[in-house]
């Protein structure tokens, strides 16, 4: 099964940097959608269905946590698990968002074997 | 607090060299900390970002025009065609945007809170306001071929 992915952050680079992680990564990859903030992932989500999203923390118009907070209150969109992709980590900051039920944090730049060890566990998981 | 120069040294070298392996496979050839920051009219870009928490200061991030038409090769796949410099300017802030972080993680205690700004992109070309950088600044050079790129961190 290809996994259809969402990269959202105000950078274009930053999200050719998470789209080429995930390419070499080795997981069965479908179509990758790209989003500039968290309004316009939104707006992108309501038109077309994603298995996951990977989402920056600091961006304009809306940041990251709060298209988080937005997703896991949607009834529609709360099954979709947020990766988060920051600079702006730290422990605590780490434990509010996996309280606001993100799936992941990684710190930039993304590592690949912690992505691999990622997928690895997120589908075993997802197999039972 | 205010941190000290030799620990600021210690995470400006591993911050910029970690973030620019993991992102463009680039591996500096030498490392060294500098008086200043050299009064030559090469052509650079320059971005910085401010750190609010736990103390005020600015990160600058200075690539010679070469260095950053390769390296934007190297993170996007994409060859850069002319000038373009709305490229060159969100690979430059993202770049510093990620050297900032981990400059943050490895100066710090485990668990620190911290927060900065974003990246902005500074119109500086002209030798003597670069070097004007460096006053009271932390100055790291990194050789990688022909070029060097220059990390500098100063207190605000």
């Amino acid at each position: 099964m290809s996994i259809k992915i969402l990269i959202v952050d105000d950078s274009s680079t930053a999200r050719s940097i998470v789209k080429r992680a995930l390419e070499i990564s080795g997981i069965d990859l479908g179509n990758v959608g790209e989003a500039t903030d968290g309004k316009n992932a939104l707006e992108i989500l309501k038109e077309t269905k994603y298995d996951l999203v990977f989402t920056d923390l600091n961006m304009p118009v809306m940041d990251g946590e709060q298209l988080l907070k937005r997703i896991k209150s949607s009834p529609k969109l709360n099954e979709i698990p947020v990766v988060v992709v920051s600079s702006m980590t730290n422990k605590s900051r780490e434990n509010k968002l996996l309280q606001e039920h993100a799936e992941k944090i990684f710190s930039k730049p993304i590592s690949l074997p912690e992505l691999q060890e990622f997928f690895e566990t997120y589908f075993v998981d997802e197999r039972g | 607090m205010k941190p000290e120069k030799p620990q600021v040294a210690n995470s400006l070298e591993t911050a910029v060299s970690e973030s620019l392996e993991g992102l463009a496979f680039i591996e500096f050839d030498t490392v060294e900390m500098r008086p200043e920051l050299p009064k030559e009219s090469n052509e650079y870009y320059i971005s910085s970002i401010e750190i609010f928490t736990p103390f005020k200061g600015k990160i600058f991030l200075i690539c010679p025009e070469q260095f950053m038409e390769n390296t934007i090769e190297a993170i996007t796949g994409q060859e850069l065609e002319g000038n373009d410099n709305p490229i060159i300017v969100d690979t430059l802030n993202e770049l510093l945007n990620t050297i900032c972080g981990r400059f943050m993680i490895d100066l710090l205690p485990a668990e620190s809170e911290f927060d900065f700004g974003l990246p902005i992109f500074e119109n500086i070309s002209h030798e003597h306001e670069i070097f004007e950088i460096s006053k009271d600044a932390v100055v790291m050079a990194f050789c990688y071929e022909d070029n060097t790129v220059y990390g500098v961190f100063k207190c605000l």
